[in-house]
C-alpha cells in the first residue's frame, strides 16, 4: 500500500467539470461574438475558422451561445442541488435522530414527492408561476430534497449504531447536537458524491425543461432551447443540434466520472 | 508422541508486496495429533493456515515446501489443489455465519462436498451427509438435512461447518479460531467434538487460536508465532511449564490472570449506584392485525448495587441482556419499570441540569476501540467531549491541563492530545476511552466488554491499569463481560445474568468456589483453564 492507486475517473471527471465551469465563468466577461446581436447576412454558416461551431438561422455564433448556455446549466443545476442539500439533509438527519413519528412523516413525505412524475410537477409549477430559470430551479430542487433526505438518513442511521454517538449521549449531548457535531461531518463524503450525481441529473433536467420552453426565457441562452430551435433545421444545419447536444453529454459524463472517482476515493480511504 | 508424520511444512515464506508476512515457518503434524498455533493478531497464524491450503490472496507470493503424506503441495496445479481441498485437507473458519450459504439446506451443503470429490449418486451423498451430521452431534430432528442455516444456532452452524470439513474423512483438518465467535458453553462442546474426531479417525488437526487456555486443553504440541515466525515449538506440557522464549512466558502470564485478592469487605461503604427492579422490553415486529405481539423482555426485574470503591462484575453470555441493562443504567434508554439511582439521587427520571450533573458521576468505556471514536476528532476533542456536562465552560488552559492529566493517568503523554484516534493501536485507543471516562471525575465507570477485543498481552496491561486507577482514584467499576477469567481478575463481587435475569450474586471468590445456580456451574466448568504449575 505504498503508492495510492491511480484514480483515472477522478482525474478525467475533475478536468472536464473544471473546463465547463471555467467556460461558464469566462462567458461572463468574454465570448467570441455577442450572440444577442443578430447578423442575418451570416446565417446558417457551417463551422469555419471564424465561427468554430457555425452560426444559427439568425446569424448568431453557436460557440458563444453554448458558452452562455453553460452559465444557465451550471446555475440552475447547482442551485437546485443547493436546495436539495439545505432542505433534504436536515430532514434526513432529523428523521434518523428522532425516529418514530417524525421519521415516518419525513420519509412518507419523500415518498409523496417521488410518486409525482418530475416533468409533470415542473410543468405544474411553471404554468402556475410562469416559466423562467428561478422556477426551473425550484422545480428541479424539489426533486433533490427526497434524494438527499434518504441518503442522509441512511448514512446517519448507520452512524447512530456506532459507539461514538453513544459516548456523545453519555456526555449529555442531545440528538440534534450529535447530528451536527458527529454525524454530519462524517456524511460529507457521501453527500459530495450524491451532490455530483444530482448536479449531472440537474443539467439533463434543465436541458429538458428548456427544451419544452419552461426554463430560462430569451434572451438568456440555454442548451435545451438551442436543441429545440435546431430541430426544424436538422436537415439543413445538423451541427446546430450536434454542439449543444455534445455539450450536455460531455458535461454530464464529466460529472458522473467525478462522482464515481470521489466514491472510489472515499472507499479507498476507509 | 509417536505420531506418523502427516504434514510437513519447511521454510515457508509468504510476502505481500515488499513486506514478508511469514518468515521461514517450519512445522510438522502427525496423524492423530493436534498442533496448536498461537500468537497475537497479526502474527501470521491465519496466513500460515491459508498457505498450507494454497488459499492465499492473489497479491501474496509464497516460497517453501508443504508436504502432505509425502506429496509436495507447492508443486500442484490449482485444479489438483481443488481436488485436495476438502478431500485430503478440511478447513473450519471462525465465523459460522458466513461459512454456510444461507440459501442452501444444510444437508445439501454437506452433500455437495461429497459430490464434488466423489462419483456418487444423490442418495449416497445424502447418506454421507447424514452420517457426518450425526458424527458432529446433530442427530434426528435437530440436524434434519432439510433445515436452513438461519434455523440453527451459532454452535449448531459451526457443527455443520465441521461436518462439511470432515465428511470426506480428510487426513488433515485446519481450524482457524473455530470457537472464537461462540459462547463458552458452546465452545466447550465444539472443542471436545474436535478432539473426539481427531482421536477416532487419527486425523491431524492444526488449531489456530489466540486463546492459550483452549490450546492447553486440546493440543499435543504448541507452536508460538510472533511477527511471522515460529519462535518456539514444543509439547504442550513443556511449553506451559517451561517456556523458553520470554514472549511465550509473557503470553502465558497474561493468560493466567490472577484472581483478585479479596479486600476486606467494607459493607459500611454506601452504594453509589443502585438499580432496582429494572424491566426493559422491546417491541417485536407485528405479525397480526388484531393483537400486538408479546414484547421481548431483554431485562427482567434486575436489581443490583455498586458500593463506593468497589468493582462489580456482571457476567453473562451474549444475548443475556447485559448491554440493554447497561443502556438503562446509563440513562440512554428508558426502562418500562424500575429505577436507577446514582449517589442516592434518582437518575433514570432526572431531567435537564440535574441529569447532566448526575451524568458526570457515571461514565462508560465501550468494547470496540475503533467505533468508540469519531474518526475526525482529535484525542483532545474526544476526551474533552464530556466537558459538555459542566455548567460553566472551562477556560482553554484549564481544559488542556485536565486533558493532559488524564492522558498521563492512563499511561499516554500530553503530546498525544492533538493526534487522531487512527494513529493509535487498539490498546492505546482503549486507554483513550478510559481517559474520556475519567475526565469528569466520575464515581462509577461502566465497562461494556472493554477488554474483549484486545490481545491477551494488551488485555493484561489494561486490566492492571484499571486496578491501579481504582485504587488511586477511589472510583467504582461496573464491569460487564462474558469472560469469566477477566471478571475473576478484576471484580470484588459478581452478578451472573441469564436470559435477562440475575441468577446468582455474591463475592467473586465465593461464587467461583461454590456456584449455587446450575447456569453458573455450567459457565465455570465450560471455561477453559490454563493449568497452574
Amino acid at each position: 500500500m505504498s503508492a495510492t492507486p491511480r484514480n483515472a475517473s477522478l482525474t478525467a471527471g475533475a478536468i472536464i467539470t473544471t473546463a465547463f465551469a471555467g467556460v461558464a465563468a469566462l462567458a461572463q466577461f468574454w465570448t467570441p461574438f455577442d450572440p444577442r446581436v443578430l447578423a442575418i447576412a451570416e446565417k446558417l454558416q457551417p463551422p469555419n475558422a471564424q465561427h468554430w461551431f457555425g452560426t444559427d438561422q439568425l446569424g448568431r455564433d453557436v460557440l458563444s451561445m453554448i458558452m452562455l448556455g453553460a452559465q444557465t446549466s451550471v446555475g440552475v443545476a447547482l442551485l437546485s442541488v443547493v436546495i436539495g442539500v439545505f432542505v433534504g439533509v436536515p430532514l434526513g438527519l432529523l428523521a434518523a435522530a428522532k425516529r418514530g413519528a417524525i421519521e415516518e412523516l419525513v420519509m412518507r413525505g419523500n415518498d409523496l414527492i417521488f410518486a409525482f412524475p418530475a416533468l409533470l410537477l415542473a410543468i405544474l409549477i411553471t404554468s402556475v408561476f410562469g416559466p423562467g430559470a428561478v422556477n426551473a430551479i425550484i422545480a428541479i430542487g424539489i426533486f433533490n430534497i427526497p434524494v438527499f433526505a434518504r441518503v442522509a438518513r441512511a448514512g446517519a442511521l448507520q452512524q447512530w449504531t456506532r459507539d461514538y454517538s453513544l459516548a456523545a449521549r453519555v456526555a449529555g449531548k442531545g440528538p440534534l447536537r450529535i447530528s451536527w457535531e458527529h454525524i454530519l461531518p462524517n456524511l460529507a463524503g457521501l453527500l459530495l458524491v450524491q451532490g455530483t450525481i444530482q448536479f449531472s441529473l440537474g443539467i439533463i433536467a434543465e436541458a429538458g425543461l428548456s427544451y419544452v420552453g419552461l426554463s430560462a426565457q430569451p434572451p438568456t441562452m440555454s442548451w435545451g432551447r438551442m436543441l429545440n430551435e435546431a430541430q426544424t433545421l436538422t436537415a439543413l444545419a445538423p451541427y446546430l443540434a450536434l454542439f449543444p447536444g455534445l455539450a450536455v453529454l460531455l458535461f454530464v459524463l464529466g460529472l458522473n466520472l467525478l462522482g464515481e472517482g470521489l466514491r472510489r476515493r472515499a472507499q479507498g480511504a476507509q | 508422541m509417536s505420531h506418523p508424520k502427516l504434514l510437513e511444512v519447511a521454510a515457508l515464506t509468504v510476502s505481500i508486496g515488499a513486506s514478508r508476512i511469514i518468515k521461514g515457518v517450519s512445522l510438522e503434524v502427525g496423524a492423530g495429533e493436534i498442533l496448536g498455533v498461537v500468537g497475537a493478531s497479526g502474527s501470521g497464524k491465519s496466513m500460515t493456515a491459508l498457505s498450507i491450503m494454497r488459499l492465499l490472496p492473489r497479491t501474496a507470493s509464497s516460497a517453501g515446501v508443504v508436504r502432505l503424506s509425502g506429496e509436495n503441495l507447492t508443486e500442484k496445479t490449482e485444479s489438483q489443489m481443488q481436488a485436495i481441498r476438502g478431500r485430503d485437507i478440511g478447513m473450519v473458519f471462525q465465523e459460522p455465519n458466513s461459512a454456510l450459504n444461507p440459501l442452501i439446506r444444510i444437508g445439501d451443503q454437506v452433500a455437495e462436498t461429497v459430490r464434488l470429490h466423489r462419483d456418487v449418486t444423490d442418495a449416497q451423498a445424502r447418506a454421507a451427509a447424514r452420517e457426518a451430521l450425526d458424527l458432529v452431534g446433530l442427530q434426528g430432528e435437530q440436524g434434519s438435512l432439510d433445515r436452513y442455516p438461519y434455523e440453527l444456532s451459532g454452535g449448531q452452524r459451526q457443527r455443520v461447518a465441521i461436518a462439511m470439513a470432515v465428511v470426506l474423512s480428510p487426513q488433515l483438518l485446519i481450524a482457524d479460531e473455530p470457537t472464537t465467535a461462540l459462547d463458552v458453553i458452546t465452545q466447550a462442546q465444539v472443542l471436545s467434538l474436535l478432539q473426539k474426531l481427531v482421536r477416532a479417525r487419527s486425523m491431524g488437526l492444526i488449531l489456530v487460536t489466540h486463546d492459550l487456555a483452549v490450546v492447553a486443553q486440546l493440543a499435543d504440541r504448541v507452536a508460538v508465532m510472533q511477527r511471522g515466525e515460529i519462535i518456539e515449538q514444543a509439547a504442550t506440557a513443556d511449553i506451559l511449564r517451561r517456556p523458553r522464549e520470554p514472549y511465550t512466558a509473557a503470553l502465558l502470564a497474561a493468560a493466567r490472570l490472577q484472581p483478585k485478592r479479596a479486600i476486606a469487605s467494607a459493607p459500611a461503604a454506601s452504594a453509589v449506584l443502585e438499580v432496582q427492579g429494572i424491566v426493559r422490553e422491546y417491541a417485536r415486529k407485528r405479525t397480526s392485525l388484531w393483537h400486538a405481539p408479546a414484547p421481548l423482555r431483554a431485562v427482567d426485574q434486575v436489581s443490583l448495587s455498586v458500593r463506593a470503591g468497589e468493582t462489580v462484575g456482571l457476567v453473562g453470555e451474549s444475548g443475556s441482556g447485559k448491554s440493554s441493562l447497561l443502556r438503562v443504567i446509563l440513562a440512554l434508554e428508558q426502562a418500562q419499570a424500575g429505577r436507577v439511582s446514582l449517589l442516592g439521587e434518582p437518575f433514570s427520571s432526572a431531567k435537564g441540569a440535574d441529569l447532566n450533573r448526575l451524568r458526570r458521576a457515571i461514565q462508560v468505556v465501550f468494547q470496540d476501540p475503533i467505533g468508540s471514536f469519531d474518526p475526525r476528532w482529535t484525542v483532545a476533542q474526544l476526551i474533552g467531549e464530556p466537558f459538555f456536562l459542566l455548567n460553566s465552560p472551562l477556560s482553554a488552559a484549564q481544559r488542556r491541563h485536565k486533558i493532559a492529566t488524564v492522558l498521563e493517568q492512563v499511561g499516554l503523554s500530553a503530546g498525544d492530545a492533538l493526534r487522531l484516534p487512527r494513529e493509535f493501536s487498539g490498546g492505546e485507543r482503549q486507554r483513550i476511552a478510559i481517559a474520556r471516562a475519567l475526565i469528569t471525575e466520575p464515581a462509577v465507570i461502566a465497562f461494556d466488554e472493554a477488554v474483549s477485543a484486545l490481545d491477551v498481552l494488551i488485555r493484561g496491561q489494561i486490566l492492571s491499569l484499571l486496578a491501579d486507577l481504582a485504587q488511586r482514584l477511589k472510583v467504582s467499576y461496573l464491569f460487564v463481560s462474558h469472560d469469566l477469567h477477566v471478571i475473576r481478575a478484576i471484580a470484588d463481587r459478581i452478578y451472573v445474568m441469564q436470559r435477562g435475569q440475575i441468577v446468582e450474586e455474591g463475592p467473586t471468590e465465593q461464587v467461583f468456589a461454590t456456584p449455587r445456580h446450575a447456569y453458573t456451574q455450567a459457565l465455570i466448568s465450560a471455561t477453559p483453564e490454563l493449568p497452574v504449575h
